[in-house]
């Protein structure tokens, strides 16, 4: 029997007259109809193509994403799947904060999906910090992903506090966080930069940063939930 | 502060571990590794290896993932159980009357918590278990011992903390659940969920579970295992309930649970019996906004003779629509719709507790054994 990673209930599967037939392998949900329908999809709202999150029907660009356009003079084109409601509240704090790595399972197939309809060269995730790894143990972002990818950033040492336990001001003037340990990888390519959340764009900017100084031909990200 | 470790098994990091520790400190392992399962040693799960697997052959517990993780990247710290507390020892200023019946099983509790001993208490709603706990554990807490009263259901340690409260002086008491806003502190009578319990390592002489047979309590063997590991390996037990389930009936037959028993309630009147009336399509009328004509007829005399009651429906999904229907057919608007996973839930009871309501409507199956004055009668 088949349970809902998220609530548990039992998953009801009813096959197609396709998936019978047909050999192939059946897709084994992880969520039920009802955890689903909780889920908003960024797509179908009207994205900001800066940051990716909900743009008023009047907008054209938000003003946070302006304000990273005046910073750098460009914006990054991050997309994002899903929208941060109370359910990816729910799954992020569960996940990530109470450390239950089998929820990784939830949304990989999905998330992975997303990440090929992108053109990039090469994957690179957002790392953690060493202390992260020897408590939480496993890095949220690299465990959502089947693809392949590549290991280029490292943060620098000395930066216990968590982004998540900061106020947006604080956020916004923490200095760079990463180092660049493998640029020779992604020179001349075009790199697609993976985080689990964007919240104030502050991380992935940091590493897009180090990225366009390393030479590649194009940086944008793509996040689970924004 | 080291008392917070007094009979507790709190989680550590080994990372943030530093190289000495005070002697009293003993670090303890959190997981058993074996060769196809891991056991939780805090909830006593067993899980497959593949499911409680973390990256670099590193494992984590699933199961009690709510109190903090457990898992191969921490330890525990523990203190053994001192029993430091000062005198003046909690003393009992409860008044209360005790009848016969109550007085003979007040006695058996409190020589078998003397003993360290397994006693059910099996007396019906509204026999005064509470009350029946009373003298032994006043002179269990006279003798120094570290005792708690646990529930299954945060209801009942919320009503019980203020009665504990009352009826003792010079005793504080920690109230512990999942919601809790107060710390925790080291204290000698501790009032918490049964699930607060999986913090505990051999801390209680004395361990209460009041509606032992309640969810999830009955149905949770990690809550079991908490509960073994919670009180001292001589420790004594006590099960209040006023239905048993199979497994507690059990162990009273093979002896390993000692048992008193008393079916009348403390006036000596039995428990009412359900009287049960058939009505046809209540489903049908309720979307047409009515109630069934005989359940109208009994609410109205309920209401009319000022008893307030509660009403308990078969689903969640009914609530909206004999709300409805209630607004439609009786006067009153004096009730409040509550259930489980309601997040007014704890307000609310306490609004019915303050008479606030005049009557209640909730699902079925919640157990009603919250207590109201004039409520049950």
């Amino acid at each position: 029997m088949l349970k809902c990673l998220l609530c548990g209930a039992t998953i009801e599967k009813r096959l197609s007259l396709k998936q019978l037939l047909l050999p192939g392998r059946i897709p084994q949900p992880k969520i039920c109809i009802k955890c689903q329908s909780r889920l908003v999809l960024r797509k179908s709202t009207h994205p900001c193509p800066g940051c990716g999150r909900k743009l008023l029907a009047s907008e054209t660009i938000c003003w946070e994403c302006q304000q990273w356009q005046h910073q750098y003079g460009w914006l990054l084109a991050n997309q994002s799947l899903y929208a941060y409601n109370d359910m990816m509240r729910e799954y992020m704090k569960r996940y990530k904060f109470q450390g239950d790595y089998g929820l990784r399972l939830a949304f990989q197939a999905e998330f992975n999906q997303f990440l090929k309809e992108f053109d990039y060269d090469v994957l690179v995730p957002i790392p953690i910090a060493p202390h992260t790894w020897q408590t939480r143990g496993f890095n949220q972002t690299t465990a959502l992903l089947t693809l392949p990818y590549t290991t280029a950033l490292t943060t620098i040492a000395n930066n216990k506090q968590k982004q998540s336990s900061k106020t947006r001001q604080e956020r916004l003037k923490t200095p760079q966080i990463f180092r660049l340990t493998q640029p020779q990888k992604i020179i001349h390519q075009r790199v697609l930069l993976v985080d689990d959340v964007y919240t104030t764009g502050r991380t992935l900017y940091h590493a897009a940063v180090l990225c366009h100084q390393a030479g590649c031909l194009e940086v944008k990200s793509a996040t689970l939930v924004s | 502060m080291i008392e917070d470790y007094f009979g507790r098994r709190i989680l550590v990091p080994i990372v943030d571990m530093p190289k000495t520790l005070p002697a009293k400190i003993k670090v303890l392992p959190t997981m058993k590794v074996a060769k196809s399962t891991i056991i939780c040693q805090r909830c006593g799960a067993r899980i497959s290896l593949s499911a409680a697997a973390l990256p670099n052959h590193e494992f984590y517990c699933p199961i009690c993932l709510n109190l903090g993780r457990v898992d191969t990247l921490s330890k525990f710290y523990h203190v053994a159980e001192p029993n430091q507390f000062c005198p003046p020892y909690p003393q009992l200023i409860w008044q209360g009357q005790l009848s016969l019946l109550q007085e003979q099983v007040a006695k058996e509790v409190q020589v078998s918590m003397c003993h360290h001993e397994r006693r059910l208490i099996w007396a019906v709603t509204g026999a005064g278990k509470t009350e029946m706990m009373f003298k032994g554990l006043a002179e269990r807490l006279q003798q120094g011992e570290r005792i708690a009263w646990a529930s299954p259901r945060v209801d009942v340690c919320l009503e019980i903390y203020p009665r504990l409260k009352k009826a003792f002086k010079n005793c504080e008491i920690a109230l512990l659940y999942g919601k809790a806003q107060e710390p925790y502190h080291y204290r000698q009578l501790t009032v918490c969920t049964t699930h607060q319990l999986l913090r505990f390592y051999h801390a209680f002489d004395n361990l209460i579970i009041d509606e032992v047979d309640a969810f999830p309590f009955a149905t949770n063997p990690q809550l079991y295992f908490a509960a073994q590991n919670a009180v001292k390996p001589d420790g004594g037990m006590t099960f209040l309930t006023a239905t048993p389930g199979k497994a507690l009936l059990q162990s009273v037959k093979r002896g390993q649970l000692q048992v008193s028993y008393l079916p009348l309630r403390y006036h000596g009147h039995l428990l009412p019996v359900p009287r049960v009336e058939l009505t046809l399509n209540w489903r049908l009328q309720l979307q047409k906004g009515h109630l069934p004509p005989k359940v109208r007829q009994t609410l109205q005399h309920e209401l009319a003779t000022g008893q307030r009651f509660l009403l308990f429906v078969p689903h969640v999904k009914d609530l909206p629509a004999v709300k409805l229907a209630l607004h439609n057919d009786l006067e009153t608007m004096d009730f409040a719709t509550v259930y489980a996973s309601d997040p007014k839930r704890l307000e609310k009871v306490q609004a019915m507790r303050d008479q606030k309501y005049f009557f209640w409507l909730r699902r079925q199956f919640w157990n009603a054994a919250l207590r109201f004055q004039k409520l049950m009668s």
